[in-house]
């Protein structure tokens, strides 16, 4: 069978190849160009297909919130308050830009756009589809996670920009957060790793042909799940920016666009955590009757239902609370986890493949 | 055990809340769809024309000295026969819906019906004041009136307008109000033909209409 999502990605890329050819030969520039504006098209394409995606997740998650306490949620801008993110995204962009009189003005005004394309990289090295992916390498998987690792210092730094109390004492939070959830993350990470024997994602996905690495270690993907919410800062483990005690977190100071990018970040990292939880655990892009990205983004997105179903459901730990769970549970388990999977890691290897 | 515990405690809040990310919303979108009105909800009176026999017992019953009543054209009120013909008016903008005069009425002429929003198509407070004939069910005794002064003639048997305009002005309607009275027992008596009295009643109850404008709503 064709998979369908095929057809419409060589379409969209036979557009841009003729659209870039027409330029060329009207403009008539040098060869060279070709290939640096051709890879460009292709980035900004992605971009918007992302961004576009991005506002369904919005939606999704304010819609299925609203749900959950019994409301509609938004209802009047667009077709099924669709176009509200859009209006909010323009209220944003067109709000005076302020900052704190005292505050680090490099850092205040860098630290939205560093979190922002830092959060954004990881989403090259993963691959969507058997065909649709930007790059290969051996070592994919450490080095999504050792980007990833960089955010956390970036909010530090983010927090003490903002110059007020809140932010700093979020800014710390963050940190204790990333010092808690980082063994545990890498501990469930080594089992998958251990079991598909290569640090490359593409390997990963490939050998969960037959069974999916869910099933063959649930603890595993049980705290990975969890991990990826602490990492993801959001509810239940929204500990930097707890509301009710400390505003918004190491956010407060600020406003406008880079409250926005900062909210574009949140999203970027949702998008891509999800999307590596899908690749490692939920066998990426395969599916029935045919291997496409349809099944990737498919599962992707119930990932990120659940995320927004726990979100709603648990309350929020103390700090004290996350320390001792991560210490005393999370750590533990993954070490039991680990066993596990050098125990039956024997009788697997002829299902894997 | 403690295990078995633990896993519980956080599959059953995901099942609940679970539960209510299929159910419907209990939310209504409400100018656009009618709010869902419970069968005992108190709303705007209705009043069944025929049923009523005019007993007084719903203006006993009434709290806040909201209901009135009107008697039909050419019956004089004098004569306590007649006050079976007697019908309720009422002022919504003093009414507290307590549902009082609904539990009083003896044959379940007024009744609570399901409307529940009050509008005034002027901002005039004389809009929130209901004749008999105004709320009455029944098609052949409703009417609407076409100008405000015909409202005023029915309107002036009650107290309902001196209530409403309150404050200083409730002694000056009063006592316009005694003067039209008299006016109105003359020509039931047969002293004033029918000319003089509606050129003489005009003019009192236009001095009405201009007070009870001055109060008009917010």
């Amino acid at each position: 069978m064709v998979d369908p999502a095929l057809v419409i990605i060589s379409f969209i890329l036979n557009i841009i190849s003729e659209t870039l050819n027409f330029v060329f030969s009207i403009l008539g520039l040098p060869d060279w160009l070709y290939l640096p504006l051709f890879i460009t098209a292709i980035t900004l394409t992605f971009l918007l297909a992302l961004v576009l995606d991005i506002l369904f997740i919005i939606w999704m998650e304010r819609k299925v919130i609203g749900r959950i306490h019994h409301r509609r949620s938004i209802t009047e801008t667009g077709p099924v308050g669709f176009l509200q993110n859009v209006a909010d995204l323009i209220k944003l962009l067109v709000k005076e830009d302020m900052h704190p009189s005292n505050a680090d003005k490099f850092m205040h005004f860098a630290s939205p756009v560093l979190i922002a394309s830092i959060a954004l990289i990881p989403a090259v090295l993963i691959p969507y589809g058997p065909e649709t992916f930007f790059m290969r390498m051996n070592t994919s998987i450490v080095l999504f996670y050792a980007i990833s690792t960089l955010i956390p210092g970036v909010v530090v730094l983010a927090g003490w920009a903002g110059n007020s109390k809140y932010s700093t004492i979020g800014a710390f939070r963050a940190g204790l957060q990333l010092i808690s959830y980082e063994i545990p993350l890498s501990l469930s990470i080594l089992g998958v790793i251990l079991m598909a024997q290569s640090l490359d994602f593409y390997r990963v996905i490939e050998i969960q042909s037959n069974i999916w690495f869910i099933a063959l270690q649930p603890i595993g993907a049980f705290i990975f799940f969890i991990v990826t919410l602490m990492e993801l800062e959001r509810s239940p483990f929204d500990i930097p920016e707890a509301e009710g005690e400390i505003l918004v977190g190491w956010r407060t100071e600020y406003s406008g666009l880079k409250f926005g990018l900062f909210y574009a970040a949140e999203y970027f990292k949702f998008f891509i955590a999800s999307a590596a939880f899908t690749a490692l655990f939920l066998g990426g892009w395969h599916g029935p009757f045919f291997d496409s990205v349809i099944y990737f983004l498919i599962k992707m997105h119930i990932v990120m239902l659940a995320m927004v179903w726990v979100r709603v459901t648990f309350f929020r730990p103390r700090p004290d609370q996350l320390i001792k769970i991560s210490y005393t549970k999370l750590i533990p388990l993954s070490i039991l986890n680990l066993l596990w999977v050098v125990l039956i890691n024997p009788f697997v290897i002829p299902l894997l493949q | 055990m403690s295990i078995i515990k633990k896993i519980k405690s956080i599959i059953l809040p995901m099942r609940v809340t679970g539960k209510y990310m299929v159910s419907k919303p209990f939310t209504v979108m409400y100018p656009r769809e009618k709010a869902v009105v419970k069968k005992q909800w108190r709303g705007l009176h209705g009043l069944h024309s025929n049923k009523c026999i005019g007993c007084g017992l719903c203006r006993m019953a009434c709290p806040n000295d909201c209901i009135d009543y009107i008697y039909p054209e050419g019956v004089d009120p004098r004569d306590r026969k007649q006050m079976k013909l007697r019908r309720p008016a009422i002022d919504w903008g003093h009414c507290i819906f307590c549902g009082l005069c609904v539990e009083a009425c003896p044959t379940g002429a007024i009744h609570h019906t399901q409307e529940y929003k009050i509008y005034a198509t002027s901002d005039s407070r004389l809009d929130l004041i209901r004749t008999p004939y105004e709320i009455a069910t029944e098609d052949d005794v409703r009417k609407i009136y076409d100008d405000e002064l015909s409202k005023i003639r029915e309107l002036m048997q009650t107290d309902l307008l001196e209530v409403a305009a309150g404050g200083e002005w409730e002694e000056v309607i009063k006592k316009l109000r005694e003067r039209w009275r008299d006016l109105w027992y003359m020509k039931l008596d047969g002293k004033l033909d029918e000319e003089t009295w509606d050129k003489k009643a005009r003019e009192i109850e236009e001095i009405v209409l201009e007070i009870i404008k001055q109060v008009s709503l917010p």
